[in-house]
């Protein structure tokens, strides 16, 4: 079971032919996971950022707040996607109720290493809400979760993860 | 007025013995739901596997369960928000890299 991260549907959706590169590894990802390969998760906490992100890209492009509608479209989309797929959402709120997901960041935070980027050469290491997304994984017993992002790659314990331009 | 040995004792005995009246139906204790009540009709399986109950047991359920994918599923959505966006469809690699770099500051 993988936990994707949210920059992988982004990267997939905003596929186009400027971007081949780093987009057509997303989308043999998520063919694997449409093959069996692999059984998704993501939570709503997932859903959250990824509009989250949206937003932020479509208001940097146009320069104009989104529409309300178009937020729900969007929101839509990953939705149908998810549906379609057959990955597994799980209620960020119900996981924390019966979890300890806050003291398991800290956790996360603590045993993780910082690692220096061989391309851009600078320091990575796990953050705030990547830590929730690791508690989250940990939480619904994922055993790795897959990212395109190196703050992720000093990530220690139950779960490893899948670093998405290595592998594809 | 005093009331006699005999009153005050029968009085005590009804006090003590507390006989149900019409006005006081006996009730029964009411159900203890409380954790320790039910220890007792537990497997005691359940407590050599205490880690297995904890990740399998009490993990809630999933909102969307795992399902066989649709066919094709992935390459239907390949790009599927610049075709709603057209203003999306110049994003570039170097872009994308930024956004990831970004979403640790939203």
């Amino acid at each position: 079971m993988v936990y994707v991260d949210t920059m992988v549907f982004v990267y997939h959706f905003l596929s186009s032919l400027r971007n081949q590169h780093l987009t057509s590894k997303a989308n043999r990802f998520l063919k694997d996971i449409e093959n069996g390969k692999y059984i998704g998760i993501v939570t709503t906490f997932t859903i959250a950022e990824y509009l989250a992100v949206m937003k932020g890209i479509l208001c940097e492009k146009r320069n104009k707040q989104l529409s309300t509608e178009e937020a729900t479209i969007i929101k839509s989309k990953f939705e149908q996607f998810i549906n379609q797929m057959g990955i597994m959402l799980y209620d960020s709120d119900s996981l924390a109720s019966k979890k300890q997901i806050f003291s398991e960041c800290e956790s996360v935070i603590e045993r993780s290493i910082a690692f220096k980027g061989r391309q851009d050469r600078k320091w990575h290491y796990i953050k705030g809400a990547d830590a929730l997304h690791v508690a989250l994984a940990i939480s619904v017993n994922a055993e790795a979760i897959a990212t395109f992002d190196d703050d992720f790659r000093g990530i220690n314990g139950s779960i490893s993860p899948l670093m998405l331009y290595e592998v594809y | 007025m005093e009331l006699s040995v005999n009153s005050q004792t029968h009085i005590e005995r009804r006090l003590l013995n507390r006989e149900p009246s019409g006005n006081n139906p006996e009730r029964k204790p009411p159900l203890m739901n409380d954790y320790l009540s039910t220890l007792e009709f537990l497997n005691p399986s359940f407590f050599t596997q205490a880690g297995l109950y904890e990740k399998t047991v009490k993990l809630p359920a999933p909102i969307k369960s795992w399902h066989k994918a649709s066919k094709g599923a992935a390459d239907r959505f390949k790009g599927c928000l610049t075709e709603i966006f057209p203003e999306l469809k110049d994003i570039s690699e170097k872009e994308l890299k930024e956004i990831e770099r970004k979403r640790h500051e939203l």
